[in-house]
């Protein structure tokens, strides 16, 4: 059973009562809600996601509007986590990202069996290429660009990296689009699901893209990381993949990445292991097309 | 760190020696061109060029006198003393702004 097997109603019941409970990659959440914005959105995004029996969930959500005067008063909602707040409230507005970002919190605070970096990661033919970039680069645009065009959506946002066996491990869920990247994944996408847009957030107009049902359905088919590539959308630039220093690679991932410091020597010797088996690039770009075209010529780092 | 000699100072010279600090615990990811360094104490990672990493490699064993280095260097990267002393001077000082190496009377 997956969560379409509830009308948007029944969810809405089961969300405001017991919770719902599904799978997403590795994890388990429990979501309570009783926000018609945060039932909306599960139940567009999330509804080939495999409901769950067990007793036990990785993460118990509840989103909700807050007491008092926020209640009626330029309503806002509220994350908790087990019971607990970790963040100030956000426009009602707002809450299907919160619960987003908030997830993206919870695994990138909490799952330590992984080395977590920033990045998206896409996949195709069992190798991986980990696109860690800063905010405003086209990381989610490429992305999304790459899964509307047969690549497989490991993640958006974090890089989930095994330390028992440094394969990287999806976690396929919406792709976040931001600002302009909405209408041009509109445009180019127009098979895609992509959800309504959020204006005024601390990232500006947001929009979210469902993950392809195929990145969804092989959620538990881990991959090699084979490319480590930085893209840079450049406004007119032709396409360029220029090869990248592997130590200054592995310094950047470090640095953005959620929970190296807390692994120590394991996170290291992953980071570098991983490193070792990629090849690094830096990739300028301005057309999606010729992205998909040089992705689609990327060299394996091994036979 | 309060038994350790003042930091700051730039005296190689003089007979002082240049060490790791106490308690460094280094692991080693060396590359073509440079070497990524992870502090197990500092939990910091680093990356150094071929020059720094031979100096901080060297000075895990035992600590040395810049000069001492200096002739190392001069032996095995077949450099003019000239350059290869201000090269050295110039990694040994960013070697203690990363915390990982200090002057010692010993």
């Amino acid at each position: 059973m997956n969560i379409a097997t509830y009308s948007r109603e029944r969810l809405g019941q089961y969300m405001a009562t017991d919770g719902v409970r599904f799978r997403t990659g590795p994890f388990v959440v429990d979501l309570r809600s009783t926000l018609p914005a945060v039932v909306e959105g599960i139940h567009q995004m999330y509804g080939e996601y495999p409901l769950i029996e067990s007793d036990h969930a990785d993460f118990y959500l509840h989103l909700k509007q807050p007491a008092g005067i926020r209640h009626w008063w330029r309503p806002q909602v509220c994350f908790a986590l087990d019971g607990h707040e970790p963040f100030k409230p956000l426009p009602l507005s707002q809450a299907f990202p919160m619960f987003e970002w908030a997830l993206n919190w919870c695994v990138a605070s909490h799952m330590h069996c992984y080395l977590i970096i920033h990045a998206a990661v896409v996949e195709r033919d069992g190798c991986v290429a980990v696109l860690p970039a800063p905010p405003g680069s086209g990381k989610s645009t490429l992305c999304a660009g790459l899964i509307s065009r047969g690549w497989r959506l490991f993640s958006d946002e974090l890089a989930l990296i095994s330390l028992k066996d440094r394969r990287v491990i999806p976690l396929p869920r919406p792709v976040g689009l931001k600002n302009n990247s909405i209408d041009i994944m509109r445009a180019y996408a127009p098979q895609a699901v992509i959800g309504p847009n959020y204006t005024d957030t601390r990232k500006g107009t947001v929009a979210h893209m469902k993950a392809p049902t195929t990145s969804i359905r092989r959620a538990d088919e881990s991959g090699r990381a084979a490319w480590i590539v930085f893209p840079k959308y450049t406004a007119g630039a032709e396409a360029r993949l220029t090869p990248r220093d592997p130590g200054q690679t592995a310094l950047y991932l470090a640095q953005n990445a959620f929970n190296y410091s807390v692994l120590g020597r394991a996170g290291f010797e992953t980071l570098t292991a991983v490193v070792d088996g990629c090849r690094c690039y830096d990739f300028e770009y301005s057309q999606l097309d010729d992205a998909i075209e040089i992705f689609a010529a990327l060299e394996l780092p091994y036979a | 760190m309060s038994t350790l000699n003042d930091p700051l100072s730039t005296d190689g010279g003089l007979g002082r020696r240049w060490s790791i600090l106490p308690g460094t615990d280094l692991l080693w990811h060396p590359g073509d061109d440079t070497s990524l360094v992870y502090d197990l104490l500092s939990g910091d990672t680093h990356l150094l060029d071929n020059l720094s990493a031979m100096l901080l490699d060297t000075l895990s064993s035992q600590p040395l006198s810049e000069a001492e280095l200096l002739a190392a260097v001069v032996d095995d990267w077949s450099l003019d003393s000239q350059g290869a002393a201000e090269a050295v001077s110039q990694r040994l000082h960013n070697l203690r702004q990363l915390d990982l190496i200090y002057l010692t009377d010993s």
